[in-house]
């Protein structure tokens, strides 16, 4: 069993890009030009201007505590050999939710394809696109899934306890 | 055997809607397609973040946020644009939402013992201009104890409700057809499925041993969504997010198959923004697979540098944890259906969360003495030691 099949990890950068090709068994990935990237980033880190937008969002999130406390690494030069191995990380596409769904009211009933209630006949979660039939609209903020999961749930059950 | 309600499907939220519905007196049958491992769903699986706005949670943290800011960002995430059809309620229900996330949301959870872990997360952080997607202040409030704890608040209202005869719970109850008559819904006809060992979140059988009708004027759909459907995902993908993948893994149980939105459907119920999903690009395969193609997400901090699969950088705002769907629909459109970080062992012992429940033993298991004891080892574990364990 290989415990970590998505990553791979090496002392130099070299090894590391071979190492990546081998995973995905391609040749697809070139050391030089990844080398010219990174590189061009880490020297951003000795620039107190800078135009790399990441390096920018890592010094605002440094500014947040939590952020600093467990997520927000110290910004540092990637290709530094002090900064230990180099890690990368194969990432794939992982399936999860639906946004949209069942059409409901506010009172949780479902709709018919004229926008008339179907009677006695509720939806709440994700069926009910977590409301409404797409309380998230394109995108969502996250934290608002299971939140969505109560709302809906508790929507549905006053309504349905009160009628 | 009367009922008041039937209540279609025990993840989050089947049991929220049961136990608020019982609570008045009235009897609710509440079936479910899996065996009673599986209780709460998706949700016990999940690492209990939940959205809230100005919590004490984020004052204590220096976080200043209020439901006008929420409200800007949640509509410039969402960009509602079928406003006269589509988008009518939903666009009503997330105003609801935002009010309830402002006001009722944490008292509520907390009348129910629910409590919060106290450094609130900042996910979706945007990347665009101040009103477009993304938070603009971190609100991603875990729950001490994550999806379980969740699960168990409601489970535990549930578990006194069927001792007090208010509610009957039938597992093994799968739900093929609603009957609807003049309009009216007036029950659901099922199969029930043989008995099953499965233990929470595996495949379970589909043998059908028997069938059922039960009758009542009133039934509740809390039956999840299409996540681990992935003819279904395929079918549904819009456009604008390139192709569908080819290669994708789960990150949702087996069950969360989709069934009863066609079935909806068949009986007259509206499907409405099925073009609209929600999947991550940072999945790894989990080396102790629970459900089929089990997937894991890495949710990351900000610092991994992205690359697509020719080892281009990704251009601003594709940062680890900015923005899910534009990552997703810039990775898609390179014509391959995989990307990569590349990090530093500093960057994976501060950065690297896994999302769900059975992922972090200390949050989940409500041990700060553990919690504590990971932060510390965070800096002192090898990497390989972080990414093999659990």
């Amino acid at each position: 069993m290989d415990q970590g099949e998505d990553f791979v990890v090496a002392n130099n950068l070299d090894d590391l890009v071979n190492k990546m090709n081998e995973l995905v068994d391609n040749s697809l990935l070139n050391k030089d030009e990844i080398k010219k990237q990174i590189e061009a980033r880490d020297r951003e880190l000795d620039n107190l201007f800078t135009k790399d937008l990441q390096v920018t969002a890592l010094r605002g999130s440094r500014f947040y505590r939590g952020d600093r406390l467990i997520r927000t690494a110290k910004p540092h030069k990637i290709l530094d050999p002090k900064n230990g191995p180099l890690i990368a990380v194969k990432l794939n596409i992982i399936s999860r939710k639906t946004l949209g769904g069942l059409q409901t009211n506010l009172s949780g009933q479902v709709l018919n394809s004229d926008g008339c209630v179907i009677k006695g006949l509720y939806a709440a979660g994700e069926t009910a696109g977590f409301g409404g039939g797409g309380v998230h609209g394109y995108r969502a903020l996250e934290g608002s899934f299971l939140g969505g999961c109560l709302f809906t749930g508790k929507i549905v059950g006053e309504n349905i306890r009160t009628s | 055997m009367g009922f008041d309600v039937i209540v279609v499907g025990a993840g989050l939220a089947g049991l929220t809607a049961t136990a608020e519905i019982a609570d008045g007196g009235k009897k609710v049958l509440l079936l479910d397609q899996e065996p009673e491992t599986s209780i709460g769903g998706q949700a016990w699986w999940s690492f209990g973040g939940l959205f809230l706005i100005d919590s004490p949670e984020q004052r204590k943290m220096g976080i200043k946020d209020s439901k006008e800011l929420a409200y800007q960002d949640w509509m410039g995430s969402a960009g509602f644009d079928r406003l006269y059809d589509e988008d009518y309620w939903a666009k009503q229900w997330a105003e609801a939402y935002l009010d309830f996330a402002a006001d009722e949301k944490r008292d509520w959870l907390r009348s129910l013992g629910i409590k919060f872990f106290p450094v609130v997360g900042w996910a979706e952080r945007g990347g665009y201009l101040a009103d477009g997607h993304g938070n603009s202040v971190p609100r991603f409030h875990i729950v001490w104890g994550t999806g379980p704890a969740i699960v168990e608040a409601f489970e535990k209202r549930i578990r006194t409700q069927i001792d007090q005869g208010l509610v009957t719970y039938l597992p093994r109850h799968r739900v093929d057809q609603l009957l609807i008559e003049n309009g009216a819904a007036v029950g659901v006809k099922g199969s029930i499925l043989e008995p099953s060992n499965a233990k929470r979140g595996e495949k379970s059988s589909r043998t059908v041993i028997d069938d059922f009708t039960y009758k009542s004027p009133t039934i509740v759909i809390s039956s999840g969504g299409i996540g681990a459907n992935f003819d279904l995902i395929r079918k549904n993908w819009p456009e604008r997010l390139g192709s569908s993948p080819q290669n994708m893994i789960s990150g949702v149980p087996d069950h969360v198959d989709g069934r009863m939105l066609e079935i909806s459907e068949k009986t007259g119920a509206r499907i409405v923004n099925r073009d609209r999903m929600w999947h991550y690009t940072e999945g790894i395969k989990n080396h102790s697979p629970v459900w089929t193609e089990h997937g894991i997400r890495i949710l990351p901090g900000p610092s991994s540098l992205w690359f697509d699969a020719e080892g281009n950088r990704f251009q601003a705002p594709n940062f680890p944890g900015f923005d899910t769907l534009g990552t997703l629909e810039t990775i898609m459109k390179t014509g391959y259906d995989y990307s990569w970080f590349i990090l530093t062992q500093k960057i994976i012992e501060k950065e690297f969360a896994l999302s769900g429940s059975e992922q972090n033993p200390d949050l989940t298991g409500k041990s700060y003495k553990r919690l504590l004891e990971r932060l510390k080892k965070w800096s002192a574990r090898s990497c390989s030691s972080i990414y093999g364990s659990r």
